[in-house]
């Protein structure tokens, strides 16, 4: 493997791997019931590792907005405002 | 020994740059910022998509153009990672809209990735085509997307008859995306603008395509500032300008914000754009035509003598040209000082033109209009 493919490589792992951090968050932040325990703690020591200041706060800000419109993998989309949205065409798999 | 020290402080300076923006990556964004700085810096040394120093108004070193390939690769990693990991995905919702939108945006990105990766392989004329076919088939699509009211009497009435607000918004959109790659002349001028605007709608809306967008943007911005060796590029020029342009236009077209608002935001590619079509036109050239009397170019002048550093002052008129435009924007959009609905906004739109003319008076001009037509390739 060459210097370039490896760079790159490492960099996307990094990326998917601070996503993937991210992503057991919202699904703590659901499995809490939206309580705000996890959308709250932004500069947690393990969360400003994983996205920083700018992406903690960024973080957060997708779970609460995700806590509206929770789409979930191989399952039908529950919603608090279910009527009030455009049916998507697509719902993930 | 001093002279071995010498030999190595070019190394040295670039090592320092480097360790500036690994750590201000992490401390914005964590190990994910490390990984978007890694793919980028991995990039920025292709030789592919080296760009001469000579061939941009500003810049006085050699800087790859691949910047936009950079934010594309980083988005996407970011954004399938956002919709394929965990059981729950971070609010990503599919809509007909989105999809008309996003396959313009994939459209321009691709017209702008054929002229970063083969310079002059379609020419200008074909590109300006292409992107008045896109976007006037996306709109005719999607009347969603055409406001029909933007709160100046005058233009209401031409926003009234749908025919004309299509060509106009159709208009608007080329005219902008153009206006975005003529404002990618300095370091952080229009990767800062875009940062801010998608910084803002990113509040507005919580999308994750715009918290994607904008952790992307906020790296792309220390890395150009700091190094000077990224530049957006047509694609990254041509996809955000899309992306600002489509999401604006929608948002002015729900309602959610004025167009006043929005014209604001984006007050320095638009002012510049009508004052460099102005000027050449008053000289008998082309409208199109490109040239190095740009308000940043001037600025820049006024800012090389300041400083020791070419980068820093190019850095410096890219960042007080972002700060006084779209900053200032968002320093009353925080402050709640207006209401983003409010038609106030063209009074501050007003304010920042007469500030850009005041400005773009007093400084010298910085050099006899010489011309990159070479560069564009228009010769």
């Amino acid at each position: 493997m060459n210097q370039f493919s490896f760079k790159l490589l490492v960099g996307l792992l990094l990326i998917v791997g601070g996503v993937n951090g991210l992503s057991s968050m919202a699904t703590r932040a659901v499995v809490a019931g939206c309580d705000g325990s996890v959308v709250n703690s932004v500069y947690s020591a393990k969360r400003l590792a994983l996205a920083g200041i700018v992406g903690s706060n960024v973080a957060s800000r997708l779970i609460q907005c995700g806590e509206n419109i929770i789409v979930r993998d191989n399952a039908v989309r529950s919603s608090r405002q279910a009527q009030d949205q455009t049916p998507p065409f697509k719902v993930d798999k | 020994m001093l002279s071995v020290v010498r030999q190595q402080l070019p190394g040295i300076n670039i090592m320092y740059k480097l360790v500036m923006i690994v750590l201000l990556a992490f401390l914005m964004l964590g190990i994910t910022g490390l990984g978007v700085f890694i793919v980028m810096y991995s990039l920025s040394t292709m030789r592919i998509g080296l760009d001469l120093a000579a061939s941009h108004g500003i810049s006085a070193i050699n800087s790859s153009r691949l910047g936009g390939v950079a934010i594309v690769v980083t988005f996407l990693g970011l954004l399938i990672g956002m919709a394929m990991l965990g059981p729950y995905n971070l609010g990503i919702l599919w809509d007909a809209t989105f999809l008309n939108l996003w396959s313009t945006i994939i459209l321009c990105v691709l017209l702008g990735a054929v002229e970063d990766f083969r310079a002059d392989l379609l020419s200008p004329h074909f590109r300006l085509v292409a992107k008045l076919l896109a976007f006037g088939i996306f709109l005719w699509v999607t009347p969603a997307m055409v406001p029909q009211s933007i709160g100046v009497p005058l233009m209401d009435c031409i926003f009234a008859e749908p025919a004309f607000a299509w060509a106009l918004c159709t208009l608007f959109c080329v005219g902008f995306i153009n206006a975005c790659n003529m404002a990618d002349g300095a370091n952080g001028l229009f990767p800062g603008i875009a940062t801010i605007v998608i910084g803002v709608l990113f509040l507005e809306y919580g999308r994750p395509a715009e918290g994607a967008l904008l952790v992307v943007c906020l790296m792309f911005l220390i890395f150009n500032v700091i190094s000077g060796r990224f530049f957006l590029g047509d694609t990254g020029s041509y996809g955000l300008g899309a992306v600002i342009a489509c999401y604006g236009l929608l948002g002015v077209a729900q309602g959610d914000f004025s167009a006043g608002f929005m014209a604001s935001l984006l007050s320095y590619p638009c002012v510049e754009l009508l004052v460099s079509m102005i000027r050449r036109a008053r000289k008998g050239q082309s409208p199109l035509r490109p040239d190095n009397g740009h308000l940043h170019n001037r600025l820049h002048k006024f800012y090389e003598p300041k400083f020791k550093s070419r980068v820093i002052s190019n850095s410096m008129t890219g960042l007080t040209i972002s700060f006084f435009s779209s900053g200032v924007c968002l320093v009353i959009y925080l402050s709640g000082l207006l209401s983003i609905r409010s038609n106030a906004w063209f009074c501050v739109l007003a304010l920042q033109a007469v500030l850009y003319l005041i400005v773009y008076y007093r400084l010298k001009r910085a050099e006899p209009e010489v011309s990159t037509d070479a560069a564009f390739g228009l010769t």
